[in-house]
């Protein structure tokens, strides 16, 4: 009866414990930045740039800056793809995937 | 649930307590809707500025039912936020591309010493961000606050948006860029999840 009864409380503690690590890996956030260039290489100022996941939802959507820059933080980590869309306007321009389990730099996105 | 919703709930749970209660009192008769005799009137006075006096006091546990039902309707309805109107003019050639975000104000907290963020806000619309974009234009964004003293009877008014000079056309949409997804996503007006 002792013994059922310490299985029974080493079961809880690791069940308490998987789901702490899960809350916590839950909780980890990255960034994801990056440039956008028309084909002549130049800078993208005002496009709008989402990052979209079928399950964690659409981020803020917020625009490139005169130098064509783009930079997204406290995106929730995951081990499956974000779609990064990017908007002229209204018009879709770009999507493509982008894995966000660290920080990322997509470097140069051409929009040709 | 808040302290002010219990209230609510339970004001309204007494309210109706009271007037099935009273139904339920004058089915079996135990009180009447009889007309009292002038020196058994119930008299309620408030104040000296309100006097009710009746001689059905049978009603008077409707009364009182009916106004907890009532009070309690009046406080839990929801206090609406005044739709504002916000116009202007944008001076581009293509003014289908600009984008015009609208946002409330940032209110700002400290965490205590030992890490622990508690603090208190009154969310009002007291001061509104305006951010509009226009793609190929440098500065590409103009940004606009709105305070209270900028609302005239829920109407504010931007005036004329002019951005400097386009710096890059738009380019060509080329679908080997887009690429399919194999979900559905929610659409770009559902933003704001992180």
């Amino acid at each position: 009866m002792n013994k059922i009864s310490k299985t029974t409380i080493l079961g809880f503690c690791l069940c308490l414990l998987v789901l702490i690590l899960f809350d916590t890996a839950s909780a980890q956030v990255g960034t994801v930045t990056g440039v956008v260039l028309n084909r002549g290489n130049v800078p993208i100022p005002g496009l709008i740039v989402s990052l979209v996941h079928p399950v964690a939802g659409r981020s803020y959507p917020i625009s490139t800056d005169s130098w064509g820059r783009f930079f997204f933080s406290n995106v929730p980590l995951r081990n499956d793809p974000y779609y990064l869309e990017i908007y002229w306007g209204r018009d879709l321009m770009y999507r493509n995937t982008v894995i966000v389990n660290r920080d990322i730099n997509m470097g140069n996105i051409m929009l040709r | 649930m808040t302290a002010f919703d219990v209230v609510i709930i339970l004001g309204g749970v007494c309210g109706l307590l009271m007037v099935v209660g009273g139904m339920i009192l004058l089915y079996k008769g135990a009180i009447s809707l009889n007309k009292a005799s002038k020196k058994d009137a119930v008299s309620l006075e408030f104040k000296k500025m309100i006097k009710v006096t009746t001689q059905y006091p049978a009603l008077g546990l409707f009364i009182i039912g009916l106004a907890f039902i009532i009070s309690a309707a009046m406080f839990s309805k929801p206090t609406g936020v005044s739709p504002l109107k916000i116009q202007g003019h944008v001076n581009v050639p293509d003014p289908s591309s600009v984008t015009i975000f609208v946002s409330a104000g940032r209110w700002s907290l400290e965490p205590f010493t030992d890490g622990t963020i508690k603090g208190l806000i009154h969310p009002s619309l007291g001061l509104l961000k305006v951010e509009i974009t226009a793609p190929g234009y440098i500065p590409p964004t103009i940004t606009k606050s709105i305070g209270t003293e900028d609302i005239k009877f829920g109407v504010v008014s931007l005036g004329e948006i002019a951005f400097g000079n386009r710096i890059v056309e738009k380019p060509l949409i080329n679908p080997d860029n887009i690429k399919t997804p194999t979900e559905h996503l929610p659409p770009l007006t559902e933003g704001g999840k992180f």
